[in-house]
């Protein structure tokens, strides 16, 4: 899972803010603490969209569909970017680098 | 031993009693024990390893077939566990009731060897000469005393003869009687018992093996009463029962496991893992009960049952919290306590009692539980490990009407329930493996209402730092400082279109009552506005909201409007667990058990 550093984060969080809002997503519930930041937003067609900072800078995804009748999801075909094992009960703390998004400097 | 009829006709004599090997029924009960032991290790593995190895490598008709194979050698492996668990309880239980009436026998035969008595093969005893007679002086002759079962059943003659050694030959006649008898009787008792313990013919289990043995169940408890259940300590508190787990050997706990599957799973204190076996064990018993009923009440429980086995069986996906089963019941309108992540290892331990019409039910067992496992989900991207439990352990009132029509049974029912969680939170917290774990108790709707009964008693509720209300009708104390933690660490999430969060008080409703029968509680909501605008208070109590309560208001969502799509809808009131509908409240009830109260968003109090 990706390290996105206390310094990239604003870039991230401006980044995904100005698309959503560009694609006419209507924005929610924003949280501005500096440690756990998240954005709650939903778009024209009802998917709700959420992105927030967790622990140790944590960064999650979240896309949920509108209701519709409940029923089997496959799992993904795409293979997963970093291992998980298949007995992990928690999805592991930021682990991976990147020059771009770890980055300490800016 | 004889299987005939029991009492003193049986043949079994005082002789045959004192030779009996009880130390050959428990090696017998040792070796039921191993193959029990064996059947449980071998369906872990099946369950365990096997079974999720396929599903996660293998797709197709072959890897199907071959699931469904293993899984029904699962259940051939959980049926020789629980039977196999029940002769050997069966057979330790007899062997200690033998015992107990060999002491009884060998206590009155030291007693006439001393005396210098004779007892005779048929348990009669002979007595010498002694006293002295008051006519002549000379000694009274000796005699012989034949036992008798029941003395208490013979009443005492003014015209004992006055040889002081007749009444102590008697006595022993008598003692040498009722063990005999005694063991006749639990010899017959455990004949039966045994014998009913038969397995149907071939390898299919189906539903009627499980309601059998459930019955088989029944039926050794019934007789093991005196040997294992008495020792279970209902009475003690949380820390002393885990003392008293920890004290078991492990041949003790396999009994206990095996025998009252039903009490070691609900019993406070003792570990989750424990917990969780023994109830997976108590609900295929509880499912074989069921199954053998037809009321609608038995049917809306075993869908429930039947939904929490299949998730059980699933299993977590990669990245997904475990579940652990503390607590499994029919009673009333049915329990089951579920966590999501272990609650012993877990640093952060959140419970939610839910409201209104809940029941063990299969909706129960779809949403309610969900909402412990989302806010598991969430809280452990928030900080330590955490696990979330749904805690249905008590019977929550039932009304389709919403709450006016129940003001009186109402808080008597979050009382008991209340008493009830406090308990619990105990059991969690001394069993828990950390000093002091973090531990949220959060309340939904007139499950907020239980956690304030909770709250209420000395000391507050065990182990618990944060107390959370969402969609409360009032909690029954009017300051969010007194419910033991502190109003820093009260917190209350009120939608803005949540009806409930806003229903009048009681005083009010008897103007506002008018138009429940009209316009159900929109119309009653609206008859109490009108009635007393402005006000602080709602049904069981000041609004949790409100600023004078001064609890912190967390942002959820505003939920969609009372009368917005047509028809009235009081959605509003239960989407405050749903990260589909409200992720911004799920997330901020995650911060509160992840113990980052202070990041959460914020909303003004009313």
């Amino acid at each position: 899972m990706t390290v996105v550093s206390a310094q990239r984060r604003g870039s991230l969080l401006g980044v995904v803010d100005r698309f959503w809002r560009k694609s006419d997503y209507r924005m929610t519930v924003i949280n501005n603490d500096v440690d756990v930041p998240a954005i709650y937003a939903r778009t024209q067609d009802g998917f709700q969209v959420s992105l927030i900072v967790a622990d140790k800078g944590q960064v999650h995804f979240d896309v949920d569909s509108p209701c519709v009748r409940h029923s089997e999801v496959a799992d993904s075909t795409s293979q997963a970017t970093a291992f998980l094992a298949p007995d992990a009960e928690l999805i592991p703390r930021p682990n991976i680098h990147s020059d771009f998004w770890s980055a300490t400097r800016s | 031993m004889s299987g005939r009829s029991g009492g003193a006709s049986s043949g079994l004599t005082w002789s045959v009693l004192r030779e009996v090997k009880c130390a050959e029924l428990e090696q017998a009960a040792d070796g039921w024990g191993r193959v029990s032991n064996r059947a449980d290790a071998a369906r872990d593995r099946i369950e365990g390893q096997l079974l999720p190895g396929l599903r996660d490598t293998q797709r197709g008709e072959a890897p199907d077939a071959a699931v469904r194979g293993l899984r029904r050698l699962g259940m051939n492996f959980q049926y020789i566990y629980t039977e196999c668990g029940l002769l050997r309880t069966t057979l330790n239980s007899l062997a200690h009731e033998i015992k107990t009436q060999q002491r009884v026998l060998q206590g009155a035969l030291d007693d006439a060897a001393a005396l210098r008595f004779t007892v005779h093969a048929d348990g009669s005893v002979t007595y010498p000469a002694a006293g002295e007679g008051l006519v002549d002086g000379k000694p009274l002759a000796g005699g012989t005393a034949s036992g008798v079962p029941n003395p208490g059943m013979v009443p005492p003659s003014g015209l004992v003869a006055p040889n002081p050694n007749a009444g102590k030959a008697q006595d022993i006649a008598d003692r040498v009687a009722q063990a005999v008898r005694a063991a006749a009787d639990a010899d017959w008792r455990y004949t039966r018992i045994l014998r009913s313990l038969k397995a149907h013919e071939g390898l299919g289990v189906p539903v009627a093996t499980w309601t059998d043995a459930a019955a088989d169940a029944a039926a050794v408890r019934d007789a093991a009463r005196g040997y294992l259940r008495d020792a279970i300590p209902h009475d003690a508190s949380p820390a002393e029962r885990k003392a008293w787990w920890a004290g078991l050997t492990d041949e003790q706990r396999e009994e206990y496991l095996a025998v009252y599957p039903d009490r070691i799973g609900n019993l406070d204190g003792i570990p989750a893992l424990v917990r969780d076996a023994a109830n997976r064990d108590n609900l295929q018993l509880l499912m074989g009960k069921l199954e053998g009923r037809d009321d609608d009440d038995s049917a809306t429980k075993l869908a429930a049952l039947r939904e929490i086995d299949r998730q059980l069986r699933a299993g977590p996906k990669a990245g997904e919290p475990p579940m652990y089963l503390l607590g499994i019941g029919d009673q009333g309108n049915g329990r089951a306590i579920v966590s999501y992540g272990n609650p012993d290892t877990a640093r952060n331990v959140a419970a939610y009692v839910p409201g209104l019409n809940t029941a063990l039910d299969k909706e129960f067992a779809e949403g309610d539980l969900k909402r412990a496992r989302d806010l598991s989900i969430a809280s452990n991207r928030h900080g330590a490990p955490a696990a979330a439990i749904t805690w249905l352990g008590y019977d929550a009132p039932q009304s389709p009407d919403g709450l006016r029509s129940l003001a009186v049974a109402a808080d008597g029912r979050a009382e008991e329930g209340g008493r009830a969680f406090h308990e619990f939170m105990g059991g969690i917290k001394a069993a828990n493996d950390h000093e002091d774990p973090h531990m949220t108790a959060i309340g939904h709707s007139y499950g907020s209402r239980t956690v304030g009964g909770a709250a209420q008693h000395p000391g507050g509720i065990p182990g618990v730092d944060e107390i959370v209300f969402v969609g409360s009708p009032g909690v029954g104390v009017d300051s969010a400082d007194d419910l033991g933690v502190g109003r820093d660490h009260v917190f209350v999430g009120a939608a803005a279109n949540d009806v409930v969060t806003k229903l009048p008080s009681k005083a009010e409703s008897v103007l506002g009552v008018a138009g429940v029968g009209f316009g159900g509680p929109a119309a009653a909501y609206a008859f109490g506005d009108l009635v007393d605008r402005r006000n602080d208070d709602v049904w069981f109590g000041r609004d949790p909201a409100s600023e004078a309560f001064g609890a912190r208001r967390f942002e959820v969502g505003d939920g969609p409007p009372l009368i917005g799509r047509g028809k009235p809808t009081i959605d509003a009131h239960s989407e405050y667990f749903d990260p589909e509908l409200d992720k911004a409240s799920v997330d901020n009830m995650a911060l509160i058990a992840a113990g980052r109260s202070h990041k959460i968003k914020t909303e003004d109090a009313r």
